[in-house]
């Protein structure tokens, strides 16, 4: 089996367990609509706050909602010993980091699909404007999030490890794709689309880099 | 390597040590009296400019901190030498040291010339979440688990981070481009002259004081690594060096 | 007058970043020495205790 194909075979894998425990639709999402909620409470009724706010506070739900997504993608590897099976099986170290990222990213996408709905609803953040743009911020968002999740992931299933660590890492880490974005989505629903170029670019950059470093950098974090 | 040469090296360990101490104290004097006495007021900001003496070679110290912790990170994963990881955890440690340094010296400086505390600006962002990278390089750090895995996942921690610091002030700098620049802000003062001595100065004294406290750092990181290893000597009489190298069992 | 207490008011800045600066790293190499002091007293006291009574 090719290295993308077994990279699809492990993607394919955490996708089934998705479909059958559905925990990113039963748990993550809820949560994501309850942080929704909470950010609508803090920041009062007032209808053009929340217009204006509606992109960050979109952009760092999906932020926590990635988080967890692959809290639970390793947790589910660490029972009965799975992940030391994947990682004993004879196949590039770089398709399970890949394979996993590409699950977590299908996840996110569909989570992130019924999260825009549920802005647009609570915060009237219209988002016909340049659907194709929107679309591009959040697919080359969610894999920048995925990669990063996808490497430190295995950190929260270390022997003692401590909850907060794998957020305390990915968190800052992954400020440009907060940054680039929320800007994105700003300019594709309240501003002028034409001018989210940059912002779709520097996505892509920073996928291409940290997708290259982490399949170079993976194989020392799962050795042993 | 035979226990006399072991002992010289130590030796010469403790005395570069001490040498450098010296040199950094010296050198800190130097900069103090250059800086606070010796250089005229800026034009614009007056005695003020005095801080820049201190803020910016913090700053450069903290950035070459975290080259140090990546050039060492690459080099453990290459080798798998324990020194390496040693030289990652010191400049770490040093660098986060030196960052906070910077931004609070960065903070005071900047409440009086542009009047306020904070603004977000892309370097001072930058320079924060840098901070907070390697507060969480930290963290890894002190998980309890074997030092080896533990090393190898910091490694890749300063590796990642390193990586990253670019991205992050790109994309800091374009999202502030698109606000109005505050008012108040005073470009970058024109450093010439006795200004630009001490300035040379500052950076050497900073660049010195860095090294002695690698020096000191690293001198700790054996300490501790020993008091770790005699706790898990197997056998009795058995030197400690012994365990050091490898993986400790528990 | 009015020139000379601004002075002084932006000396104060000056002289709070100069303390701090010292004070921070002082209080590291202090550390560091606390730190030295304390791992190689213990690596004393369990080679002592290895060295003393069989077991």
């Amino acid at each position: 089996m090719s290295a993308l194909g077994q990279a699809l075979a492990i993607a394919k894998k955490d996708l089934r367990i998705e479909v059958r425990g559905r925990h990113v639709a039963g748990t993550i999402l809820p949560f994501a609509g309850t942080l929704l909620i909470a950010f609508g409470l803090s920041l009062g009724p007032g209808r053009s706050l929340l217009r204006q706010t509606a992109p960050g506070l979109l952009w760092l739900a999906v932020l926590f909602a990635s988080v967890l997504a692959f809290r639970q993608a390793y947790q589910a590897e660490g029972e009965d010993g799975a992940f030391e099976s994947l990682i004993l099986a004879p196949i590039d170290k770089a398709s399970v980091f890949l394979g996993k990222a590409a699950a977590v990213v299908v996840e996110l996408l569909a989570l992130e699909a019924v999260v825009v709905g549920l802005v647009v609803v609570l915060f009237d953040l219209p988002v016909g404007h340049a659907p194709v743009v929107l679309a591009g911020a959040f697919v080359l968002g969610t894999i920048g999030l995925a990669v990063v999740g996808s490497l430190f992931g295995a950190l929260a299933e270390m022997p003692r490890t401590r909850e907060a660590i794998f957020p305390l890492l990915v968190l800052p880490l992954c400020t440009p794709v907060l940054v680039a974005g929320v800007k994105a989505t700003e300019l594709a629903t309240t501003g002028p689309a034409g001018q989210a170029g940059s912002w779709l670019g520097l996505l892509l950059a920073f996928d291409v880099v940290v997708t290259g470093v982490g399949s170079l950098l993976f194989v020392y974090l799962v050795e042993d | 390597m035979s226990t006399a040469e072991r002992l010289m090296s130590s030796l010469t360990a403790r005395r570069g040590e001490r040498v450098l101490a010296w040199l950094a104290v010296g050198a800190v004097g130097v900069s103090a009296v250059l800086s606070l006495v010796a250089s005229p007021p800026d034009a614009e900001q007056g005695g003020l400019i005095r801080l820049m003496y201190v803020h910016v070679p913090a700053a450069w110290v903290a950035y070459l901190a975290f080259a140090v912790v990546f050039v060492a990170s690459v080099a453990y994963l290459r080798t798998r030498k324990t020194r390496w990881d040693r030289v990652a955890a010191a400049s770490a440690e040093v660098g986060v040291l030196f960052t906070a340094l910077t931004i609070v010296l960065g903070s005071i400086w900047a409440k009086p010339v542009w009047g306020t505390w904070w603004t977000w600006d892309p370097r001072l962002t930058t320079t924060a979440i840098l901070l907070v990278i390697y507060v969480g390089y930290l963290a890894v750090r002190r998980l309890p688990d074997n030092p080896a895995r533990r090393a190898r996942w910091a490694a890749v921690v300063g590796i990642v981070g390193f990586v990253d610091v670019p991205i992050v002030h790109l994309s800091v700098r374009w999202w502030r481009s698109l606000h109005q620049a505050p008012a108040r802000l005073i470009g970058v003062p024109d450093v010439s002259g006795s200004m630009g001595v001490a300035l040379g100065v500052g950076f050497i004294a900073f660049t010195l004081v860095y090294l002695y406290f690698m020096a000191l750092r690293l001198r700790v990181g054996r300490l501790e690594e020993r008091v770790v290893a005699e706790a898990l000597s197997p056998r009795i009489g058995q030197p400690a060096e012994a365990l050091m190298e490898e993986p400790a069992r528990g | 007058m009015a020139e000379t207490l601004a002075a002084a008011r932006y000396a104060g800045y000056v002289v709070a970043g100069y303390l701090i600066a010292g004070v921070g790293l002082g209080a590291y190499a202090r550390l560091l020495f606390h730190r030295a002091r304390r791992a190689r007293a213990r690596a004393a006291a369990m080679v002592a205790r290895r060295a003393g009574p069989q077991r």
